[in-house]
Parts: structure tokens; C-alpha cells; sequence
């Protein structure tokens, strides 16, 4: 991993339980793998991409100091979920986009995992080799 | 020939014909057809080759290595828009979803009265959208193959009495695997790299691939070839190879946002200060449904229906399944309230409502920044805003003639809806473009429109730029409006007719 994509892994993490959430039958989080790809994947985007994404992160934890007096790897879970539920609902249009900001690369990163799809009911492999299986001839 | 830069060990010099810059739906289908006539033809392509074996059904794989920015690409404006862009050979093509509509009728009309292209005509365009269609496969999407989403999207707007049906689609026995926009895995979908790239290929056209054009050579205002350098694929750095093309004819066909961004960097054929400018783009917004029975997502055509109804509105329906990680990020909940909705998700259908008739323009810039990529300048404004919050509305009630328990909005204050009374109450509401917090955009369009105009206009109806001789385009830039609808065909079409002019040009001398 490059430096910059271990410090937004380091800083993006705290938000990872708190933005999936987990339920019976999911498989457990992750927090370091999906921090760790969301990394990898917004590093992979524009420059200006990494800046809004870190910026949104680093904001976030200043909301949480700011309206909660404490930092936001000290809130409870649920705390930390209401501030990202309040935060996506603001009428302001930067505070609305900080969760969204977030948690893109967090959801995406968790719901690509083929055990996540299995849960959900969509078995990439086997879809696969059924599409091997069903390859079309390139023939004119 | 496929050149893979593992197959290139040193500095290339070559001399042909044509190069062309891009293998999209602009360029692929140009080397074929010259090449088809027997002349020599380069192409460099500045993404990698992929085949259908290399395509696992992984939406975030496929970004990361076949798209631009990994799929990250924005707009700068409000609301900022993910513009996704495919960077892989067959450009676009091989990552879109294979609609393959015509051009609206009353189009063509607004290119010749407002753009003087009376050259082009429909005759013309009927006869190369009928050979295209042949020769790619262009059919109606099977709905036994198109899934329960789509079929229950189209159940509810029969109910409501609207206009709706199945897309026509370049695909030729396609099982629907839902994965079109990330690499079809059968090699159903006839995009550039399963029919044009392999049969130009045949008659001798060299496909170079990782391979980043850097300049057009240019001498008394003619075009006379090519430099470029090969670059990592996974890093876009360069690998220190060069290549250079000696030409006759150089075709420009990076789409319609690094087209002009090569032109500007270059200082190009802008003598009418167009490059870049009048861009446009077909911002579309989606809406989630939770039904009562099961879906069966992705599994299906990922786009194979449509309602037109409002297509004289500038209000096009198509969609819909998405596969979980890109159904993940639409839904606007947090923790286990996410989870809870994501666990429905086999229940789940989306679709899409795009607003095909736009009234807002962007502009594409090269400004000084970190890597080789463009700023694009791009917000929504006045009445497409509008029809963006009416696309909302009439999806929903769709969803929820068809029997929807919920629908999910991309709109603030509407983000779902659970009963009519919800949905009257969005379809009351005046909303401005930074309540839409997800918003896509496909389609960019006409930052080198053409036109008969040398002031107003980059490119002549021939696809030669007015300004560099021996210079043409040929991509989504030249189109001097929307075509209304998805505009792949229109742009092979034009493509192919360009071709001749190309032909033509040599056989001139």
C-alpha cells in the first residue's frame, strides 16, 4: 500500500462498523480489509476524489467533536450511526454529502465480498461457469 | 493484430494510411471499414484487452481496470455527477449496456435547421442504421432472458396505460448474466472488441494497446501522424516505449471528453474557440422498489426495457438490475438500518430515468493538475431539473402500480416513499439541483460539434476538423445535439460514413 492510501485506510476505519451495520446471516466485518480496499479503490480515482473523500472523513470526525463532545471512535455504535443517519438528512448540502461520501467506497467494498453476494443471494461463481458454458460463437 | 505492450520491446516507427486515436465506437468501426478496403490502418487504444474470460462478474474489478478513474470520474458543478468512461479496447462499447436505439426522428431536422447540416440526410442514416443492425446482432431484448425486474417494471406502466417495451439491444444470444456494464462474460454483447476490433483485425488493421496517444504531428496545417507512448495499464505511467505513427489521414476518437481535452493540451483546431465546449451529457436518476416477491437480481438484462412516453418530454425510462455492491451505494442508510434494506435486496428492482432532452451545457477543460486527465464543468439547471424530479415520480408510480411495498428516491426529504400519499407529496414538491444527492450521467456529447459553420463549429459534416487538413473526428464530440436517445448506433453510423469521406480523401491523393 502506498502512504496515501494507508492514511486514509487508518482514518476511514473507525467508520466502517458503524456505516454497514451487521444483522444475522451476514458474514462478520472486516473493519481493516474493507478500510484497506476502500483505500486502495478511492486512491484508484481522480485527485480530487481522494481530497473530497478524505476531507469528508476528517469533517466527519469534526461533527462528532463538535456536536457531541467527544471523538467519533468514542461514540457508541448507535450513536455513531444517528450522526451519519442526521448528517445524510441536513438541509445543508455538505453535511448531506459527508455520509454519502463515506460510506460509497465502505458499501461497495463490503458488498462486493462473493461471501456478502452468496447471503444476498447472488452466486457470482457459479454464474460464471454457467456463462463459460454458454459462450457465443464470434462468428459473422 | 492486438499488440500488447508485453509484445513491444522497444521505440515503434511505422507509416500507414490512417492512425486513429481511440478504438470506441468511433474508431473501431473506421479501421474496419478502411481496412476492409484495403488500406494499412494503426490504431492505438489507450486501455488494455480484456476478453470474456477475463470478465468474473466483479463490478469493482472491472472498474478498477477497465474504466477511467476506476469509475471515479465527477463533474465539477452541482449536483456533482459520476460520469463513468470506459478505458479498455473497445472504449465505451465494452462496458456499456448494449442499447442499440436510433437517433429520434425530429433530431436530424434540428441538425440542418439550426446546424446547416443538410448533408447528412435520413435516407443516408436509415441505410447505416440498417447495416449496423445487421451486422451487430441488433435485436429486442428476449423477455423470458430479461428478468422479473424489468418484466415487472413494464407490467406496472402497462397499467398505468403508458407507452413501454424492449430494448433493442446489440446482443446475439445473450442468457442475461446482469453484467453488461462490467464486461459481458458469454461474449454476447457485440461491442466493438467482439466484432469491428477482430474483423478490421482480420483485413490487417494494428491495434496497439496501452498505448496513450501524445501529439498530433502537424506540418502547414495538415495532419501527418501520430507520437504516443505506451503506459502501464494499472498505473497509467508511462513505460518509456514510444510509438510513432507517419500518416495521411489522422482520426481523432477519444469520446467526447478526451477528444477535445487532446485538442486543447495540444492547441489544436480551435480557431472557433468550440473544442470543449457545448458539452452534453444525459444526467440520469434511479429509483429502488421493495416488492413482495422475489427479483432475482443481478440475474437478467441489465437494461432491456423502456418507457417512451415521455420521450418527446426529453424523459427516457430504461433499466434496471444492478448487482449488490452498486445496489449497496444507492440506498441512504446507515448501520443496521442499511443492512436491514440490503437483505432485502433479492426482492429489490431499480431502474432508471434519464432526461434525454437537455437544456443544461458543460465544458471541458485542460487545466493544469495531477495526471492526464481533463476538468469537466458540468451543472444542472432550470427546466432539467425538473423533468429529473418528474422521471422520479412517474418511476414511482410505476413501482408502485406494479406493487411496490416502498420506493427508494435519490431526492432529500423523499428519499422513500411508502405509500401514494408520500408520492403525491414529491410530486407537489419544487426541488432545486442540490437535493439530488445520486445522480449518474452517460452519453457526453458535443464538445467538437460539427456543423457548417467554420465560427460555431469544429468539424465539418465529413468529420474533418475545418481547421487541420486530413484531420477528422469521430466519436459522441462531433454530434452537434443529443440524439434523444442512448447514441452508440449514431455514432458508428457516423463513423462508417466518415469512413468514406476518409476514402475518398486517399484515393484523391
Amino acid at each position: 500500500m502506498t502512504t496515501r492510501e494507508k492514511l486514509y485506510a487508518r482514518t476511514i476505519a473507525p467508520l466502517v462498523p458503524s456505516t454497514l451495520g451487521t444483522l444475522d446471516g451476514f458474514p462478520e466485518i472486516e473493519v481493516r480489509r474493507v478500510a484497506e480496499e476502500s483505500a486502495r479503490y478511492v486512491c484508484g480515482g481522480p485527485p480530487e476524489v481522494f481530497i473530497v473523500s478524505y476531507g469528508g472523513v476528517l469533517l466527519l470526525k469534526l461533527l462528532a467533536l463538535l456536536t457531541c463532545r467527544k471523538p467519533f471512535k468514542s461514540l457508541t455504535l448507535d450513536e455513531q450511526k444517528a450522526m451519519l443517519q442526521k448528517s445524510s438528512e441536513s438541509r445543508f448540502m455538505a453535511l448531506r454529502m459527508l455520509p454519502i461520501l463515506v460510506g460509497l467506497p465502505i458499501k461497495t467494498m463490503f458488498y462486493n465480498q462473493d461471501d456478502v453476494c452468496r447471503v444476498l443471494g447472488y452466486d457470482r461463481e457459479s454464474l460464471i461457469e454457467d456463462a463459460r458454458q454458454h459462450q457465443v460463437s464470434i462468428d459473422r | 493484430m492486438i499488440i500488447r505492450p508485453e509484445d513491444v520491446k522497444g521505440d515503434i516507427t511505422k507509416s500507414a494510411d490512417v492512425v486513429v486515436i481511440g478504438s470506441g465506437a468511433g474508431g473501431a468501426p473506421i479501421a474496419k471499414e478502411l481496412a476492409v478496403e484495403g488500406r494499412s490502418v494503426v490504431v492505438l487504444e489507450e486501455g488494455a484487452h480484456y476478453t470474456r474470460d477475463d470478465f468474473k462478474l466483479n463490478p469493482l474489478e472491472s472498474m478498477m481496470r477497465m474504466y477511467r478513474d476506476a469509475g471515479q470520474t465527477i463533474t465539477l458543478g452541482v449536483p456533482s455527477v459520476v460520469a463513468p468512461m470506459g478505458n479498455t479496447l473497445g472504449g465505451t462499447t465494452t462496458i456499456n449496456s448494449g442499447t442499440a436505439l436510433r437517433m429520434l426522428g425530429p433530431i436530424l431536422k434540428k441538425w440542418h435547421m439550426f446546424h446547416g447540416l443538410h448533408d447528412i440526410t435520413e435516407d443516408e442514416m436509415g441505410l447505416l442504421y440498417s447495416h449496423l443492425e445487421e451486422y451487430l446482432f441488433v435485436k429486442k431484448a428476449d423477455p423470458e432472458v430479461a428478468g422479473p425486474v424489468a418484466n415487472t417494471f413494464l407490467e406496472g406502466a402497462r397499467k398505468l396505460g403508458l407507452s413501454s417495451g424492449w430494448l433493442p439491444r446489440n446482443a446475439k444470444e445473450c442468457e442475461g448474466y446482469g453484467s453488461c456494464a462490467f464486461g459481458c462474460p458469454s461474449g454476447a454483447k457485440q461491442s466493438m472488441d467482439v466484432s469491428f476490433i477482430p474483423d478490421a483485425s482480420k483485413s490487417g488493421a494494428e491495434f496497439y494497446t496501452c498505448c496513450r496517444a501524445e501529439s498530433i504531428k502537424v506540418s502547414n496545417d495538415v495532419a501527418k501522424g501520430v507520437t504516443g507512448r505506451f503506459v502501464d495499464p494499472s498505473s497509467g505511467r508511462s513505460t518509456g516505449i514510444g510509438i510513432t505513427v507517419e500518416a495521411k489521414v489522422v482520426v481523432l476518437a477519444g469520446g467526447a471528453i478526451y477528444s477535445p481535452f487532446f485538442l486543447l493540451r495540444q492547441g489544436l483546431a480551435n480557431s472557433s474557440g468550440q473544442v470543449g465546449r457545448n458539452l452534453e451529457i444525459h444526467p440520469a436518476v434511479q429509483t429502488v422498489a421493495l416488492m413482495d416477491r422475489p427479483m432475482d437480481p443481478p440475474k437478467g438484462i441489465p437494461q432491456s426495457s423502456h418507457v417512451d412516453e415521455f420521450k418527446d418530454e426529453g424523459i427516457m425510462l430504461e433499466g434496471g438490475t444492478v448487482p449488490p455492491e452498486v445496489h449497496a451505494v444507492t440506498l441512504p442508510f446507515y448501520g443496521k438500518a442499511h443492512a436491514a434494506h440490503m437483505k432485502q435486496y433479492p426482492n429489490m428492482g431499480i431502474f432508471g430515468g434519464m432526461v434525454s432532452d437537455i437544456d443544461s451545457w458543460g465544458r471541458v477543460l485542460a487545466l493544469p493538475r495531477a495526471g492526464y486527465s481533463p476538468s469537466i464543468f458540468y451543472s444542472l439547471k432550470g427546466r432539467d431539473v425538473e423533468k429529473a424530479r418528474l422521471a422520479t415520480v412517474i418511476m414511482a408510480e410505476i413501482w408502485f402500480a406494479a406493487g411496490a411495498k416502498k420506493v427508494f428516491t435519490a431526492i432529500t426529504g423523499h428519499t422513500e416513499l411508502g405509500s401514494t400519499a408520500d408520492l403525491r407529496r414529491l410530486a407537489q414538491s419544487r426541488i432545486r439541483a442540490r437535493d439530488i444527492y445520486a445522480m449518474s450521467a452517460y452519453h457526453y456529447l458535443g464538445t467538437c460539434r460539427m456543423g457548417s459553420d467554420p465560427e460555431w463549429s469544429v468539424v465539418k459534416h465529413t468529420g474533418e476538423t475545418w481547421d487541420v487538413e486530413n484531420l477528422f473526428i469521430s466519436d459522441a464530440s462531433i454530434l452537434p445535439t443529443s440524439p434523444g436517445v442512448n447514441p452508440q448506433l449514431t455514432i458508428m453510423a457516423l463513423a462508417t460514413r466518415n469512413a468514406g469521406f476518409i476514402d475518398d480523401k486517399l484515393n484523391n491523393g
